[in-house]
């Protein structure tokens, strides 16, 4: 590589981590970051609030189906719970692979629950949290004091760090919310391996959400328009993952199956399934493939917008 | 070395049916403080957003610095811009703005440090450093906006409407610092206040409909050197003026109580003052030239 390539090279990850660091900072200066993280945190502990009730009441039926005395913690007759057949034909007709199942059955309870939780609604979120991070800076004129400085290039890159690290910030503070609630409500709560799952699951989720939020920037790079951008995200969201599950279970696959199954690899949620997997490098096509997704939907946005007028 | 710090030549802008630029050509020198001046929608703030890259322009071209059209990559560090109408970073301090534009000019973190005070207490803005940008008044905000076009040793500056929105001490310390520019940047200045240019000024461009209808040195467009203005305290009656036509000076009556000549060779200021003063009319005010309202309308009306 040439010196002058290397030198640009440099200037454009100095310029971008310059943009990621300063836009970091404004969020966190500003009450809209407060709300996001509150989102999160509402979400995930919310949810292992109702789960934990949730697991309270099936525990008290399978007491009374097993003539055993209920307990007032939750979680204490987990391991009855999910040896019970019912759960594993429950789960095996939305996942349709034993091992998986076996999988996902080990799993902590509330770090199960947190996995679920994220994976499904950490998109929505990044969604309604990042949609406009370009697009308003390009309204209001604020991206042009720092576009005479950077390239343009360099500037939504910057900006993709700095959501990257937001998103990433909300998952930490989201696993630490379910840990607790976990630690305070359940009777059978294992520190060390729900501390274990649920940090993978935070990471995984956060190589989920990545490819969604790769999407919506990019979709937030082509439009001046704040209401246009969040809709398009929105839009581009519901489509993406409806669009998968026409794609598995429509009759598309049916009759063309590997069109089905190729159009199914440049989207998301088709690489969703995968993030449960046990080991790593059984995870490691969908953490990769999800990156790839990410980026090149935020490169595809960026091809546009370092062209276009602003 | 190019004198020329920014030059556009035939350049073309349209947004629609709207013919935004439609052949704008000028050229602004190094060191030199040069006015825009045009009617809104003149293609003043387009000429700005297509020189720094905003804007891509259709066709024609585009010079800065002598190194292209603008690209940050080149440009970023010597080139900067005052832009209209654009909002500054909401929940930022005044110090800490001006420290990332530093830093994304290029400056190390002391350097930057260093900058930022100086433009601090150039624009006056010191004691309110660790106000938050949306705390500021919008003067203030705009004090702030053109601290940030100072940052470095830009060898270009563009400024939209500088003075808009200041107080008229604030206006008088902003012609202080444009005077200051002089010899060191080549500004641009848009503005559509006439006193501001004419106070800070070396050179204007006066535009219209996306083109330019008339440019070159301040003295020179307003005949500075060429044409004497005079007051007067009642009417030049008919005999006077004949007389002094008789003397080779032909007085043009361009407004109420006001007449000028244009000086031809060997003629000075004092010739028609003597010959006015000489009939009994009393003379209130002699400028040099005209003023730089009259040389734009006329300019815009060609």
């Amino acid at each position: 590589m040439s010196k002058a390539s290397t030198n640009g090279a440099a200037r454009f990850v100095r310029g971008a981590l310059h943009c990621a660091r300063f836009d970091l900072a404004e969020s966190l200066r500003s009450r809209r970051v407060l709300i996001f993280l509150v989102l999160y945190l509402a979400l995930s502990v919310g949810s292992a609030i109702l789960f934990t009730e949730l697991l309270q009441a099936v525990e008290e039926e399978l007491a009374l189906q097993l003539l055993v005395a209920r307990t007032d913690l939750p979680g204490s007759m987990t391991q009855a719970v999910v040896e019970r057949p019912e759960v594993r034909r429950v789960l095996y007709r939305f996942i349709r692979d034993n091992a998986l199942v076996d999988a996902v059955l080990s799993v902590p309870p509330i770090a199960l629950l947190f996995g679920w939780v994220t994976l499904t609604f950490t998109p929505l979120l990044v969604v309604l949290t990042s949609s406009d991070a370009i697009s308003e800076e390009v309204a209001a004129g604020t991206a042009r004091f720092a576009l005479f400085r950077v390239s343009r290039g360099s500037y939504v890159f910057g900006k993709l760090i700095a959501q990257t690290a937001l998103m990433c910030v909300g998952l930490l503070l989201a696993a630490l919310g379910a840990y607790i609630v976990g630690a305070v409500q359940l009777g059978s709560f294992e520190p060390v391996r729900s501390a274990l799952y649920i940090g993978r699951y935070a990471l995984t989720s956060s190589v989920y959400a990545f490819s969604f939020l790769g999407l919506t920037l990019g979709i937030s790079q082509l439009t001046r328009s704040v209401p246009w951008s969040r809709a398009l995200g929105l839009f581009a969201m519901v489509t993406v993952i409806g669009l998968e599950r026409f794609l598995v279970k429509g009759k598309l696959p049916q009759r063309f199956p590997v069109t089905s199954e190729t159009l199914c690899q440049v989207l998301p949620p088709a690489h969703k399934l995968d993030l449960w997997r046990v080991t790593l490098s059984e995870m490691a096509p969908a953490l990769v493939m999800l990156v790839a997704l990410g980026l090149t939907f935020f490169a595809i946005g960026a091809s546009r917008f370092v062209r276009r007028d602003l | 070395m190019s004198t020329s710090a920014l030059r556009f030549y035939d350049v073309h802008k349209r947004y629609g049916k709207t013919h935004a630029l439609a052949g704008m050509s000028f050229e602004v020198k190094a060191g030199v403080v040069t006015g825009l001046i045009g009617p809104n929608g003149a293609g003043k703030t387009t000429t700005f957003s297509v020189a720094t890259g905003a804007v891509q322009e259709d066709a024609g071209v585009v010079d800065v610095l002598g190194k292209g059209a603008f690209d940050p990559r080149v440009h970023g560090s010597v080139v900067s811009v005052l832009p209209q109408d654009c909002a500054l970073s909401p929940y930022s301090n005044a110090k800490q703005l001006l420290g990332h534009y530093a830093r994304l000019s290029g400056m190390t973190k002391r350097e930057a440090q260093k900058e930022t005070a100086r433009l601090l207490e150039l624009t006056s803005l010191t004691e309110r450093a660790g106000s938050r940008v949306r705390e500021l008044s919008h003067g203030m905000r705009r004090r702030l906006a053109v601290a940030q076009a100072l940052i470095g040793t830009p060898k270009l500056i563009l400024l939209d409407e500088p003075t808009g929105g200041l107080d008229p001490k604030l206006v008088a310390s902003m012609r202080d610092i444009l005077r200051s520019l002089r010899g060191k940047s080549a500004v641009l200045v848009s503005t559509h206040i006439l006193s501001d240019v004419e106070d800070t000024c070396d050179e204007v461009i006066f535009v219209d409909r996306g083109r330019v209808t008339r440019s070159g040195a301040l003295d020179d467009v307003t005949q500075r050197a060429r044409l004497v203005t005079l007051r007067v305290s009642e009417e030049v009656s008919e005999e006077v003026l004949a007389r002094a036509r008789a003397k080779n000076i032909s007085l043009t009556r361009t407004a109420s109580l006001a007449y000028s000549y244009s000086l031809t060779e060997g003629q000075d200021a004092s010739d028609a003052l003597t010959a006015l003063l000489g009939a009994g009319v009393r003379v209130v005010e002699v400028t040099m030239g005209e003023p730089l309202m009259d040389a734009y309308l006329k300019a815009q009306q060609e």
